[in-house]
């Protein structure tokens, strides 16, 4: 709420100049609502819910930034140059717009290893859409994903955290974990959810 | 010894086979074709007709489909400005779209371009990336979608082998 103070009179002036409304209405202003003692009824009115309105954050204020911290969520989605990151980033925004909160969209590059055409192609097109929703997009470099997703979480306040069906094979899950079981273990604290593809539900009743 | 080793390796094979299969686990990723036809739309509708076709030509062409959302950006706003609220419009219809097509078995990458106009968000879209064949919905007479005036812009300026398809005369897929 801004409150912009002015005395009956300096307003009146104002009507007078023309600065309100133009001369020919202000004139039929000052004779209806714009008297003296209405307007100074109306800044009596306006100056109490000032008050009220100050009050009523003071006493809030102690609470405040524990209960915000308590519920605040910050969204953030796991990308590759891949077309299912488009669903990965729709869907994560939806989820955000929802929170009321920001965004933000990682890709974590191998190291050493530059895009392929293809991949570049990919990766702009995932630019364009995060400039489209407002998203963050950030680049980062790493082998260990896990280890890389967790510096960003921190780095940007993440709570929640969406990430595609992951394409590892049967084998190197049962030899080497799964990736999904490691992000559990080693993101204490943070949401995690798996985008799947929703037109996969016809396999549900297969 | 070696006879035993032989048969517990075969027997290893055969159960890690089998749990394989199980799983419904297939080696690589989903195969996504190497042709992309793009279909671009706007206006908040798509007619299902077009989609059908164009779904049906993909899968004859064992093509990616690239459906693609124009927005339009008002001209009191910056053109990188995000667009939340038409957003919001264009994902639900993005997806209904998105998932008539991987019902079909067609592989899709789809897009959400914006533009001045939906030819300026076209020809941004066209800058960027390479389609094999582009399907455009013809005007439907029922306001949404492209005018004519963008239809032949699009016939004049496509960088590719381009189709035009008329609505059906029935009815429009709406966004939720």
């Amino acid at each position: 709420m801004v409150l912009v103070d002015l005395s009956p009179e300096e307003l009146q002036e104002r009507l007078r100049a023309g600065k309100v409304y133009p001369k020919e209405q202000a004139a039929v202003a000052l004779e209806n609502f714009f008297q003296a003692d209405k307007l100074a009824a109306l800044r009596e009115l306006v100056l109490r819910e000032v008050a009220e309105d100050v009050e009523a954050r003071r006493a809030a204020r102690p609470l405040e930034p524990l209960s915000k911290q308590a519920v605040a969520e910050r969204v953030l989605a796991l990308v590759e140059p891949q077309p299912k990151s488009q669903r990965i980033m729709r869907r994560a925004w939806r989820s955000a717009q929802r929170f009321g909160t920001e965004m933000d969209a990682v890709w974590v590059r191998p190291a050493g290893r530059q895009p392929t055409q293809e991949e570049a192609t990919q990766l702009a097109a995932l630019r364009r859409l995060a400039g489209v929703l407002g998203v963050h997009f950030l680049e980062e470099e790493g082998d260990d994903l896990v280890a890389v997703v967790r510096h960003v979480a921190v780095q940007r306040g993440s709570t929640y955290i969406f990430v595609g069906t992951p394409d590892e094979s049967r084998r190197r899950e049962i030899f080497g974990g799964s990736l999904l079981s490691r992000m559990v273990r080693e993101l204490p604290g943070l949401d995690i959810r798996v985008v799947a593809n929703r037109a996969d539900r016809d396999r549900l009743t297969e | 010894m070696i006879a035993a080793v032989i048969a517990l390796a075969a027997l290893a094979a055969v159960l890690g086979g089998a749990l394989v299969a199980r799983s419904g686990f297939r080696f690589g990723r989903p195969p996504t074709g190497a042709r992309r036809v793009l279909i671009p739309f706007t206006g908040g509708t798509l007619d299902p007709t077009v989609l059908e076709a164009a779904i049906r030509l993909a899968q004859a062409e064992h093509a990616t489909l690239v459906p693609a959302y124009l927005l339009l950006v008002p001209l009191r706003y910056a053109e990188d400005s995000p667009l939340r609220e038409e957003v919001a419009v264009a994902l639900p219809l993005l997806e209904a779209v998105e998932h008539a097509a991987l019902r079909a078995g067609v592989p899709v990458d789809a897009r959400i371009e914006k533009g001045r106009s939906p030819t300026h968000a076209l020809q941004k879209l066209w800058d960027e990336e390479d389609f094999d064949r582009i399907v455009a919905p013809a005007p439907n007479g029922r306001g949404g979608g492209f005018t004519a005036k963008d239809v032949t812009w699009i016939l004049a300026h496509a960088p590719s082998e381009t189709i035009v398809l008329k609505p059906s005369p029935n009815g429009v897929q709406h966004a939720a």
